[in-house]
This record gives structure tokens, C-alpha cells and sequence, in this order.
């Protein structure tokens, strides 16, 4: 993905907010809210893979949840741009609204919970087809049988239910149900992190290999950075509810332009005893969304901090070319890789 | 590189020839099928291998907390403190003897800190039960034993926090709750199963120094049980590498990732992506999946997904775990006499 124009881009994710309300005084109604994403706004090429990471409770999922619409967004938009040109997502309504359903997929995080116990597989392949009325009956179990093959399922089980199949084999499933509508988009949330090692590479090989064949694009949302490093053409790293840092993975994990990015890679274990190295390890936890910190929310983990860090609020923007970061200090900073 | 098993080092527990086997409706199932270990004081051996190889049901047998149906061979010999050996796996389940050794001698941290509190009691009143039980009958002194752990553990305003209930505290802060109870009655052996797997990795890089430096402090063997290969090369001296109940090998931790011998060991190696390595490099994987230990005739379990496997051998026979070169043990055919007769038949 080195030339990227305006034609490649398959959707737009433009201001894009999603608030709980919490509930705290009874008396008040929606005292609070939760802004598990803010203001976000993103870009994602035809056919690429774009990384999206963060810890646990900083709005990642959410986001993959917004631009499926499995949940409704607070404001902002998402412009898919299909075969008839550019639309909001979020605004499309009935038969409209099902037929850009099929572009966009999901694959879910848990492989036992997001198959119903009581489908065979085959119905659960099947379904999506069958609820758009996409062929007659034999043409759908041809197609069934086609997408089984292609993500690695022995046919003669199709008809067995979800509790006798393994993880692995599940997620295959999940894989095959979200490719039934021929999507060029699918969000992959934490896809692969329920699964054993040895089990993951062949889930992320099947993914690599479906994107080959068909140019799907895939969001991949994970918290893991070295499954993201390996998968993504570009990553995009959030921190309570924003989008903190967006690079080319390369680019990401060799120079590092958030001091967040570098904290993060600097945690991970390298599987290699003769790479113990000291690490930057960052006090404290990731504040919560309700309260966010004044400022740069960042701030009062960050080894670089500024006072000028404590009041404003550093905006994303393009420090080099294509490579967007949120930070007052990103020009000066020189920031430790992986 | 830090030295393994020196003769210094003390021995702290001994696992012989341990089986667990639980008889279920389909059958006698091996979770744990003759495993041999040693455990030294102030070193941290790593239990490594994937869902259902075995690796917390050999640490349960350590604390006799097996649940039934499970049945314990084989032996655990425990060096007490005050002098010579107490084989654990002999002991009556619910026995002065083990209870005395349960929390005080040999303590465990468990997977889900999430799950692992009762949420009806505060945070104190759970970490002074253990207290209690093994080191002061005072409430006042339990109570500044607990205030002098959260401390170490690196918790802010202890007081205040021991009369918080675990719904108030987040998942990281109530891993490090859990190694302050662990720790509190100052134990010689720490079984940590999965202790960061829920954690975030900025979280996981704290408590993971955090174990690090009290075992500096105090002493402690650890046995680290993970898959995460990434953890076990940064927390361990050894490494044993568990498949279907057996160890399939064992070695210093820097063998096992520069010098691996068995073919599920470096296939496992091989599919853990790495962060700046090549990447248009197909990863590799691990064709199949485990088998479950149930009837499963004598053989490699490995040999379905081994693609260096020896027909005739591999599938006849259970290779025997051999030392092959000085501390390096492993369970395989390709290094042995039998796979050369193999090949001259």
C-alpha cells in the first residue's frame, strides 16, 4: 500500500462518537457519560489491513461494534464507498440498510459464544445467505459447501453442531458465516486471541490467505501487537476512546512517534531470553473514560511530559507524511522502536 | 544468562513420576501422564504447552486441590523447612498436614483475578484469612502483616484499600491483591498459573516486575505456568514444555529458544509471530489439534502433527524422555538409537 489516493479508499470513518450513559444518581437521570469513543476519524484502503490496538477498555471494540453497526453510533459517519459510490452507513434504513450489510462483516473474539449451540454449522454458514435470498436452495448449499472448503472444513461435518467442533475449528466457522455474503470489509475483533499459539498461526494464515484470493479488507482489532505487526499494512493505536497514533505498521514499530506507542511496544515479552532489556514500565493504569484526565489524557503516565501536556489537548495530525500522531512533543521526541 | 541448577541450588519440591488420572463416563482420561520435575529455591521453572496439555492440573496436584474425579500417583517430595520430606501426594486431601503446607509452604496465584475473590468480603478481611490461619491469631497484627504487603506490592493508601471489596478494585490491582495474599505468609514455593494472561501488557510488564524483584527479596522457587512463550523467556531459568500429560522437554531457558530439539517445541517457536521479524514470511503453524488423552494406545501424542515423524515408530511406540545433552532433556525419537534402527530396517 505505498500509493494511496483518493480512489483506494474503501471507508471513511469521519468524527465518529459513541457515549454510554452511566447511571449514578438515580434522581438525575444520565448523570454521566461514558465516551468510549471520541471523536475518531480514520481512513481504510481497498484491500489493506489496518491494525487497531490498545488495552482493554479503550474503546477499540466499540469502534469495530460502530462501523458494523452492531451497536448505534452517537454521532459522526461512516462513508462506504461501494460499486454506487460514496454512502453514510449510518444512515442507510431497510432494504437499503440490508443490502450494505452484506459488504460489511464481523468476526467475534470468543469462538464459543458467538455461535448458537443449537444451529448445525451448516445453517449457521447458510444463514446470512438464506436471510438475503442470495440463490435457490441448491445454490446455497453449493455455496455452503464452496466457503466450508475454502476455510479448512471437513463437508462431512457440516451437520454437526458447534459444541463438537475445537476452537480453531469454530473460529473457521465464524470466518466461513461472515464470508457467506462475499464482503469486501470485515471487522475482525480479537479474532484470533481466544486460540492456542499453534492454532492462531493457522487462523491468521487463513485470513492472510483469504485477503490474497478474494482483496477482502479487514479491520483487525486485537490487543496483541505482534499478531497486529504481522497482519496489519497499517496500525492504528487508541487510548481512552482516541486515536493517539496512525502509521504504516513499519513505520509504527520502527520509529514510534507517541510516547503511548512506545510504552506499549516496550511491554511485550520477546519470546527470547537473550532480548531481556530493561523496559519502560509506565505507572499507573489507563484512566477511565467517564473522568478522563485533563488534557492530553496521556499525561499523568507519560515519562516526557510537558506542563503544556497537563491543559491542552493535543489534536491527531500529520507529523510526517502519513504518519499522524497526537502528541505536543512528537517533532522533538526521539522514541525507542521495537 | 543466569545459571540453572547449580549445586548450590537447593532443592525445593520433587515431582516423581506424577500422574493424575480422572475416570469419567468415557473413559480414564491422562491429564497428567507421568511428569518428572524438579523445583529449586530461588529459581523460576516455566510450565509451558497449550489448553489441555496438563499444566494446571499438575500444579493443583502440588496443592492436592484436584478435583474429583482426579486420582494422584506417583510422588511430590516437599523439603519441609524444619528438615526432611513429606511426599504430598500420599497425604489425605483434607489433612492437618497438607493444610498446614496449603497457603503457608506452597502458595498460588490463580488466572482470573476477576474470579478468584469471594466478591461478599472486603480485600483485607480475604488476604487476613490466610494470616490468620498460619502466622498470628492477633486481628492487629494480621491487619499490619496485610497493610505491610499491599505496600510491597505496590498498592497506595493500604489502609483505606483493605476495606474495599474486589468490585473496587481493577484487574491489575487485584492480580497484585492476589500475589500480596500469596505472599503473605511468606511461602518457599509460588505456583503462579497464568497470572497475566488477563492483564493488559503495560499492566502485565508491572506485575511481572513485581514477581521478579520479591522473588529477589525472598527467595522463592516459582513454578510459572503460561503459554505465553514471550513471559516464559523473560521470567524463567528453565523451561519444561508439556503435551498431552508428558514433558516432551526440558532445558535452560536460553536452549529452549536458540537450541529446541522436539518438533512441537520448535513448531511452537515458529508460529508465535515476532515483532520486526520478516514480514512476508508465511507464518508456520501447527497442522491439527490435540488430541484428548483418552485411551489413547502407546505413541508420540505429538506424531499426528509432526511432520518429521518415523512411521512404524512414532505411532508404536512412547519415546522416553532422555537427557541429550547436559540438562536438556527430551521425549523423541529423532535423536535416539531407535529412529537409526528404524532406518536401516
Amino acid at each position: 500500500m505505498n500509493d494511496k489516493t483518493k480512489d483506494d479508499i474503501l471507508m471513511e470513518v469521519k468524527n465518529l462518537s459513541k457515549q454510554f450513559p452511566v447511571k449514578k444518581d438515580r434522581l438525575i437521570k444520565n448523570a454521566a457519560w461514558l465516551k468510549a469513543v471520541d471523536n475518531v476519524s480514520l481512513q481504510v484502503y481497498r484491500g489493506e489491513t489496518l491494525g487497531l490496538v490498545g488495552e482493554s477498555g479503550c474503546g477499540k471494540t466499540t469502534l469495530g461494534r460502530c462501523i458494523v453497526r452492531g451497536i448505534s453510533s452517537t454521532q459522526g459517519e461512516v462513508i462506504f464507498h461501494g460499486e454506487e459510490g460514496p454512502v453514510n452507513f449510518l444512515d442507510l434504513k431497510g432494504s437499503r440498510l440490508k443490502k450494505y450489510r452484506r459488504d460489511i462483516q464481523m468476526i467475534f473474539q470468543d469462538p464459543y459464544s458467538s455461535l448458537d449451540p443449537r444451529m448445525t454449522v451448516y445453517d449457521i454458514i447458510s444463514e446470512p445467505l438464506r436471510i438475503n435470498r442470495m440463490g435457490t436452495g441448491e445454490e446455497i448449499d453449493q455455496k455452503v459447501k464452496d466457503i466450508a472448503r475454502e476455510v479448512g472444513l471437513n463437508i462431512a461435518h457440516l451437520k454437526r453442531y458447534p459444541h463438537a467442533f475445537s476452537g480453531g475449528q469454530r473460529q473457521r466457522v465464524g470466518i466461513a458465516r461472515a464470508l457467506a455474503t462475499n464482503p469486501s470489509i470485515i471487522v475482525c475483533d480479537e479474532a484470533v486471541s481466544a486460540l492456542d499459539v499453534s492454532i492462531q498461526a493457522q487462523v491468521i494464515n487463513l485470513l492472510d490467505e483469504l485477503q490474497y484470493k478474494y482483496g477482502i479488507t479487514y479491520i483487525f482489532v486485537a490487543h496483541d501487537l505482534s499478531v497486529v505487526e504481522y497482519i496489519s499494512d497499517r496500525v492504528a493505536v487508541m487510548y481512552v476512546g482516541q486515536v493517539t497514533e496512525l502509521a504504516d505498521t513499519g513505520e509504527l514499530f520502527s520509529r514510534p512517534l507517541h510516547p503511548y506507542t512506545e510504552a506499549l511496544m516496550s511491554a511485550v515479552p520477546k519470546p527470547d531470553p537473550r532480548m531481556r532489556m530493561e523496559r519502560i514500565v509506565l505507572e499507573g493504569e489507563v484512566p477511565s473514560p467517564i473522568d478522563p484526565p485533563s488534557g492530553c489524557y496521556f499525561h499523568p503516565r507519560c515519562p516526557y511530559r510537558k506542563p503544556i501536556c497537563e491543559t491542552d489537548k493535543p489534536e491527531l495530525r500529520e507529523v510526517e507524511q502519513d504518519h499522524f500522531c497526537a502528541c505536543h512533543r512528537a517533532e522533538e521526541l526521539t522514541l525507542k522502536g521495537a | 544468562m543466569r545459571k540453572v541448577n547449580t549445586v548450590d541450588d537447593k532443592l525445593l519440591i520433587e515431582l516423581k513420576d506424577l500422574k493424575v488420572h480422572f475416570a469419567i463416563d468415557e473413559g480414564l482420561l491422562k491429564a497428567v501422564d507421568g511428569v518428572d520435575l524438579n523445583i529449586y529455591e530461588g529459581k523460576t521453572l516455566g510450565l509451558v504447552g497449550e489448553s489441555g496439555c496438563g499444566k494446571s492440573v499438575t500444579s493443583q496436584a502440588l496443592l492436592r486441590i484436584v478435583p474429583p474425579p482426579g486420582r494422584i500417583e506417583g510422588s511430590i517430595l516437599f523439603q519441609k523447612s524444619e528438615g526432611g520430606t513429606e511426599d504430598l501426594a500420599a497425604l489425605p486431601m483434607d489433612g492437618q498436614t497438607i493444610r498446614a503446607i496449603r497457603g503457608k509452604e506452597i502458595a498460588m496465584i490463580f488466572q482470573e483475578p476477576m474470579a478468584s475473590f469471594s466478591p461478599l468480603y472486603t480485600m483485607g478481611n480475604q488476604i487476613m484469612e490466610a494470616i490468620k490461619l498460619h502466622r498470628t491469631k492477633d486481628e492487629a497484627e494480621a491487619r499490619a502483616i496485610a497493610v505491610e504487603m499491599f505496600k510491597k506490592v505496590g498498592i497506595s493508601n493500604p489502609e483505606k484499600r483493605l476495606d474495599e471489596y474486589p468490585h473496587e478494585f481493577s484487574g491489575g490491582m487485584r492480580q497484585r491483591v492476589m500475589i500480596a495474599m500469596a505472599l503473605s505468609c511468606n511461602p518457599r514455593l509460588l505456583i503462579a498459573d497464568e497470572p497475566t494472561t488477563a492483564l493488559d501488557v503495560t499492566i502485565q510488564a508491572q506485575v511481572l516486575e513485581l514477581m521478579k524483584e520479591l522473588q529477589k527479596d525472598l527467595g522463592m522457587g516459582i513454578l510459572f505456568i503460561t503459554h505465553d512463550l514471550g513471559v516464559v523467556a523473560e521470567m524463567c531459568d528453565e523451561v519444561a514444555v508439556m503435551y498431552l500429560g508428558r514433558i516432551v522437554e526440558k532445558a535452560p531457558v536460553d536452549d529452549i529458544y536458540h537450541n529446541a530439539r522436539h518438533p512441537y517445541t520448535q513448531g511452537l517457536l515458529r508460529s508465535i509471530p515476532r515483532i520486526g521479524s520478516n514480514l512476508n514470511e508465511k507464518l508456520a503453524s501447527i497442522d491439527g489439534t490435540v488430541p484428548v488423552p483418552l485411551g489413547l494406545p502407546p505413541m508420540c501424542g505429538f506424531h499426528e502433527r509432526c511432520d518429521r515423524k518415523i512411521a512404524g515408530l512414532c505411532d508404536r511406540k512412547t519415546p522416553p524422555l532422555v537427557e541429550r545433552e547436559p540438562g536438556h532433556l527430551v521425549r523423541c525419537f529423532l535423536y535416539g538409537e531407535e529412529a537409526q534402527e528404524a532406518d536401516n530396517e
